[in-house]
């Protein structure tokens, strides 16, 4: 049992028995782009306030005027926020909306029918992995980077000992073919696909595949439009392989199989198979492909395109013609951004406190009040400088940040990439290794620092999407990609 | 709540079932699997135990997963959920079944932590609160300009100079005992979804001509249990019982 993956968060969810709307930082992935847009209004420079004044002039005000819903699950619909308004509603929706997308299936586990779990995955895009080392200490030499996905591969931290959660899950959740072509199924349940912001929808096995990402897709199968297990699919995980005749187990190095998967193919025949490992339909992007979906194809394009790449023609104009209610477009980017403050997201998937502290985060920044001073819940104003509210941090973590509006159009992937790298960097500040305790004020640290650097990031990310439209009034000035 | 677990288990040591390969007891539904194996590794002095099941007509997967120090399979071993690395998933058509250690001990002790030092040191240095500058100025106004500026340079405030450092430090729990580790928290990750769970398995190696041919032995436990997407329930398993054959001998 060599393999290492990607454990989809909600698959854990479900395993540990959390709902969604009651766990993975609800609270907080609505506050924190509502924070930024705080910022940038009240802290920020004027350019920013400039910004924040044309989102709030489309989206007709502040907390009023186009509204936008998170689409809850069912038992989340008490929380009564589903619905939000205003440039300040529409990114507290776009900061938690995508943990309630329903875009991507595990067609059955083991042999069972679509309905029998009717497991909807859709977290595949919330990791990003830039860890040289597992925890042994062994080096990864393969895992960090490669030229087909970037940062994707989250050869999950601490697989290697048995009893971790990601282990029980690969053996769990192996042999399951993923539904790969939802907007080309024919089969009923496919209905469920994701309506992400109508009237956008999204196949994150086909939308996702942005910088490059040449995922494949292998050959649909049926009413469902199943994959064939033709070991085809270079971005995946297989099947635990009990025998040790796992053909994607990926090449040893210091005693460790590595990813990504370098012999992708496997015993064919038979696709349910526990004992050979031949499974590859696991797929997922880095969290930032996720995110430069929504915010280039969606956001800057207009949807106009869905070609996988940034082209100027579509956004040309847009700076005129977009709505409030597509301002949510690029606001689900900023869910991602806030995945990647987090030190599990980057890390490891699942385990290491990962539900804990976030749930620790939720209870005390979650339920911060605007503008506030408890040193307990608005972390957001802990300045070096003791005064509160202040914002000294969030600034100082702007200013030290290499990425910013100016960059050429589009790439939202390199502002969430270098603070995915702060945080891959944070844990080894003493006080900060969330990983390894359970010391709520090593987590108060953790937390305080991941919603400074979010609000910041986030702030940039709003500035930006505003800024790429202005320079793409006409085309002359939006041919520097 | 161990009392109660001594209720619920009924595990009864050394039994060595031939067929199925492994049966066990979920509510009033009795559980006969067939098609079991066990895969023994050794890997860096550890030995990593799965036991498997796939039955295609039980419609069931099944998998433990254990691991034990290196020499542990020469003789019957008892492992628990609370001490050991010890991890349980069965699926079928009821849902999934899964169990993991509530408490799990750090093992990324090679991390390194950096710490800013400030030492203050024999070496000295002026002292920038002085206001040198100032003093200079005012020797303008001075009758005895050059002494005033001498005296003034003579006399500048002095300080220790403080050097500062970071420095690689280790975590603190690496030589804390795991009692205290699980007390203080100190190299501890936690899954509190798990909180209540309990699986104790035991083990019963059977060695030919100093082979490890096949692993019986006996289980139950407290494990959590999904039906789709609905909330977790605590739910026991009970009366296990499995004899299966190793694989890859060691």
């Amino acid at each position: 049992m060599y393999l290492k993956f990607f454990a989809p968060l909600l698959i854990l969810l479900v395993l540990t028995g959390l709902q969604p709307a009651n766990a993975f930082w609800d609270k907080v992935h609505k506050n924190l782009p509502e924070e930024s847009f705080l910022y940038m209004e009240f802290q920020g420079s004027n350019q920013m306030r400039w910004a924040a004044d044309y989102l709030k002039a489309k989206a007709g005000g502040r907390y009023s005027g186009t509204c936008v819903n998170i689409n809850y699950t069912p038992d989340a619909m008490s929380n009564g926020d589903n619905t939000q308004c205003g440039a300040l509603g529409i990114h507290r929706v776009g900061g938690v909306k995508i943990d309630y997308l329903q875009d991507n299936f595990i067609d059955h586990l083991f042999f069972f029918t679509w309905s029998a779990f009717g497991n909807n995955i859709t977290t595949y895009t919330h990791f990003i992995n830039l860890k040289f080392t597992n925890s042994n200490g062994d080096p990864l030499i393969t895992s960090n980077y490669n030229t087909i996905d970037g940062y994707s591969y989250n050869a999950t931290y601490g697989f290697q000992e048995f009893g971790s959660i990601d282990s029980l899950i690969a053996t769990g959740f192996g042999s399951a073919p993923f539904s790969i072509n939802l907007p080309g199924c024919t089969d009923s349940n496919c209905s469920e696909w994701t309506t992400a912001a109508v009237p956008m929808q999204t196949n994150p096995t086909v939308d996702y595949q942005q910088n490059g990402s040449t995922t494949p897709l292998g050959t649909p199968r049926g009413s469902k439009q199943l994959g064939t297990d033709d070991g085809t699919n270079y971005n995946c995980y297989s099947d635990t392989a009990v025998i040790g005749a796992c053909p994607d187990k990926g090449s040893e190095y210091g005693g460790t199989f590595q990813f990504p998967n370098t012999s992708p193919g496997g015993a064919a025949g038979n696709a349910i198979s526990f004992f050979t490992g031949n499974e590859d339909w696991a797929i997922w992007e880095p969290a930032y492909n996720a995110a430069t979906f929504y915010y280039n194809e969606a956001w800057l394009e207009g949807l106009n395109s869905r070609s996988h790449s940034l082209e100027t023609g579509p956004i040309q104009g847009r700076y005129y013609t977009a709505t409030g209610d597509q301002i949510l477009y690029y606001a689900l980017a900023n869910h991602y951004a806030g995945d990647v403050t987090q030190q599990s997201h980057i890390w490891v998937t699942s385990g290491y406190n990962h539900s804990d502290y976030e749930s620790f985060a939720d209870d005390h920044y979650g339920s911060r009040s605007v503008g506030g001073c408890d040193d307990n819940a608005n972390y957001e104003s802990r300045n070096y400088t003791g005064e509160c509210p202040g914002y000294a941090n969030v600034q100082a973590y702007i200013n030290g940040k290499q990425n910013r509006y100016n960059q050429a159009p589009g790439n939202v992937h390199k502002i969430i990439i270098e603070q995915a790298f702060y945080t891959y960097h944070i844990r080894f500040r003493s006080g900060y290794d969330k990983l390894t305790t359970s010391n709520q004020s090593v987590w108060k640290n953790g937390v305080t620092w991941a919603v400074q650097n979010a609000t910041g990031e986030m702030a940039i990310i709003n500035e930006k999407a505003v800024m790429d439209l202005r320079k793409c009034r006409n085309s002359s000035a939006c041919n520097n990609l | 709540m161990r009392g109660l677990f001594c209720l619920i288990l009924f595990i009864l040591p050394g039994i060595v079932a031939a067929t199925p390969d492994v049966t066990f007891s979920i509510g009033n539904k009795q559980y006969q699997l067939s098609g079991g194996h066990a895969v023994v590794t050794k890997k860096k002095g550890k030995i990593q135990l799965i036991i498997a099941v796939k039955d295609l007509t039980a419609k069931a997967m099944f998998a433990l997963t254990a691991e034990l120090p290196l020499n542990a399979l020469e003789n019957p071993q008892e492992l628990n959920s609370e001490y050991n690395a010890l991890s349980l998933v069965l699926m079928n058509q009821k849902g999934i079944y899964s169990l993991v250690p509530h408490t799990t001990l750090a093992r990324d002790d090679f991390m390194r932590y950096h710490t800013k030092e400030e030492i203050i040191t024999d070496e000295m240095e002026d002292d920038p609160d002085d206001r040198i500058e100032e003093k200079l100025h005012e020797c303008r106004h001075h009758s005895h300009v050059e002494h005033c500026l001498k005296i003034t340079k003579e006399k500048r405030r002095k300080r220790r100079k403080v050097r500062v450092e970071y420095k690689k430090t280790g975590p603190t729990w690496v030589s804390k005992s795991r009692d205290e580790r699980i007390r203080t928290g100190d190299g501890v990750m936690r899954e509190e979804k798990y909180r209540d769970t309990l699986f104790i398995l035991r083990l019963n190696p059977v060695v030919e001509n100093g082979k490890l041919m096949r692993l019986s032995g006996t289980f139950g436990g407290v494990v959590l249990y999904n039906e789709g997407m609905a909330p977790a329930v605590k739910t026991p398993i009970q009366g296990g019982q499995f004899s299966v054959q190793v694989q890859n001998v060691p």
